[in-house]
């Protein structure tokens, strides 16, 4: 069983001075080809987490494993080895791409870096043909682009000459030059429109069954998911609210919180619109969690324990985790009646 | 008709960018102008607010507003109807507001051009801040202090404050999480339904655009492809393109 896991983050946590961005984060990432998703809104830490995973933000506390090997103790070659092995894709290609180089030079910067430019590329699973020199570079480059459905002449064209979606793409074929196990794609395609975000998001799925990756999909969205992940976490305010396998959870949230998320969802068939739950105000800061569940004063089944106790994770269902007070009413039903009516901003 | 757009051109250069047929939105209806990145939809609502020559675009046709054409009134008096009496709401709301000046301020100095005392003011934004249910608290908090979702119901307040009777609002809930694009969406509607206000809204997002609106457009690469009731546009969609815009939503069930 535990072969099967590449990542296992355990208990992770992660402080900005005095807040707790990310306050006991366990997840785990199956060998590919698998996808879990880390779900929640602005402020949730779910960017945070997959910051962590990769080390670019340290871990105050918890640990981080990959292939059985203790991540957050790595340093100097055994680092660069791992950022080899995980790669992330930002939100925002426009500030991911330098501006000022060519979509080529991006891409060759990555393999010279991890001197990937020469020999030995076949090794890392990359489509090299084992030859030195800039014209080996040039044909891995055009390779790569070909890879993310890109034009390979769109190597000699600037960030700006390429539309959002292409840029992203762009973004991929880097991420995915040095022959990465598994990728962070945090908000992929929440800067695109619905049309570039499907041809991203089948992309993805192409790219998970031709290179056998396993990526940790970061979204606010949930209508993303289905499809491309097996399992989801549900992060509020730096703690799981719920994770599980997709299906089960999206089908049977057993958090009032998934439930809102699900509800959020705009359809295009009237048949499939949810009674909507109206979350009032916003994430509270980190800085100023609420006593209690951090959930309850936005929660519209928030009862007194509520206030008062932090609820722990625990298992309702095979497989299913749930940080709640009346997780196992809601796992069988149990409904909020209507949006409660809060000013936000108030205290 | 409240808001009534005809034969409206936008070119650069001689290069088309828009073209909008017909298109009209009344009181207390939404109209969806659907479409992807390029295909005309903020350039039509710029032409709208007399806001696309600026930008150096060339515009011809005509927009109505209660029957008076816009299209070529003078600077001063398209002022006075900008703002005033047709509000703008915009992708990203945290470019809408001046980061150095508190939100109320903003406010305050917008109602004051349109001819309120700084009592008035206060008072109107208050109430305005009110009924987007955020409390006026907020107002003397600096834009970076406020979330995304809270800076754009502060938008929509001011148009309410200015008793604004046409809101155009250019994909308001794009750069919003889903949770805070409900509470948005729900508050569009109500202006609808208890205001009146005529909205025109321009989303690429086809399943916003159904869940909202009474009436769509679609435009592809500058040009109206299709129009009608959004139900019917949904159910049997006429046009190719309007087909492969409704098969990119992401949709749970599947």
């Amino acid at each position: 069983m535990a072969d099967d896991i590449l990542l296992d983050v355990r208990d992770l946590r992660v402080n900005f001075g005095p807040v707790r961005a990310v306050d006991g984060v366990s997840l785990a990432i199956s060998r590919g080809p698998f996808g879990i998703a880390l779900v929640g809104e602005s402020g949730s830490g779910k960017t945070t987490v997959g910051r962590a995973v990769l080390r670019l933000v340290p871990a105050a506390g918890g640990t981080i494993a990959f292939d059985g090997q203790d991540v957050l103790g790595l340093r100097g070659p055994r680092l660069r080895a791992y950022r080899r092995a995980v790669q992330i894709v930002f939100q925002d290609a426009d500030n991911s791409l330098d501006p000022r180089m060519r979509i080529g030079a991006t891409i060759g910067e990555v393999l010279a870096a991890h001197g990937l430019a020469g020999h030995g590329l076949a090794g890392q699973g990359l489509a090299g043909k084992g030859t030195a020199g800039r014209g080996a570079v040039g044909d891995r480059v055009a390779a790569l682009l070909a890879e993310a459905a890109l034009d390979p002449a769109l190597a000699s064209r600037y960030p700006h000459q390429l539309s959002g979606g292409q840029r992203q793409r762009v973004a991929i074929a880097r991420a995915l030059a040095v022959g990465p196990r598994l990728l962070v794609l945090d908000e992929p395609t929440s800067a695109l429109d619905v049309t570039a975000q499907a041809r991203i998001l089948a992309l993805v799925g192409r790219l998970r069954d031709e290179r056998q990756l396993a990526y940790l999909l970061i979204t606010h969205n949930l209508a993303i998911i289905p499809g491309l992940c097996e399992q989801m976490v549900v992060l509020y305010l730096g703690r799981v609210a719920e994770a599980g396998p997709t299906g089960e959870l999206l089908a049977r949230p057993a958090h009032p919180y998934t439930l809102a998320l699900r509800s959020a969802v705009p359809e295009v068939e009237a048949a499939a619109r949810r009674s909507r739950i109206i979350l009032p105000g916003d994430t509270p800061h980190a800085a100023v969690p609420p006593p209690g569940c951090p959930f309850h004063p936005r929660c519209p089944l928030a009862v007194e324990i509520c206030r008062a106790t932090v609820p722990q994770p625990r298992t309702v269902a095979p497989g299913r985790q749930v940080a709640c007070h009346r997780g196992d009413e809601v796992l069988s039903g149990l409904r909020p009646p209507g949006a409660p009516a809060q000013l936000a901003g108030e205290p | 008709m409240k808001l009534e757009i005809r034969d409206l051109r936008v070119s650069f250069g001689g290069h088309p960018v828009a073209s909008v047929p017909e298109l009209a939105v009344d009181g207390g209806e939404i109209v969806g102008l659907a479409g992807e990145s390029g295909s005309g939809k903020s350039m039509t609502i710029l032409a709208v607010l007399g806001l696309a020559e600026t930008a150096g675009a060339a515009v011809t046709g005509s927009v109505r507003l209660d029957g008076q054409e816009l299209i070529g009134l003078p600077g001063a008096r398209l002022r006075a109807i900008r703002g005033a009496r047709i509000a703008a709401i915009f992708q990203s709301p945290s470019l809408a507001f001046n980061p150095v000046f508190r939100v109320g301020a903003i406010v305050s100095r917008a109602l004051r051009q349109h001819g309120l005392s700084a009592g008035q003011a206060r008072e109107r934004a208050g109430a305005a801040m009110r009924s987007v249910l955020l409390s006026p608290d907020l107002l003397d908090r600096y834009p970076a202090q406020l979330s995304g979702g809270q800076l754009q119901r502060v938008a929509i307040a001011l148009a309410l404050a200015l008793r604004a009777e046409v809101l155009l609002a250019d994909e308001p809930t794009s750069a919003l999480d889903v949770t805070v694009q409900a509470e948005v969406l729900e508050l569009l509607r109500e202006l609808r339904d208890s205001r009146g206000m005529a909205i025109l809204f321009v989303s690429h997002d086809l399943a916003v655009i159904a869940e909202l609106c009474d009436r769509v457009a679609v435009m592809r690469a500058g040009k109206v492809v299709e129009q009608g009731p959004t139900g019917q546009v949904i159910a049997a969609p006429r046009h190719d393109y309007t087909r492969e815009l409704l098969a990119a939503v992401p949709r749970l069930g599947r």
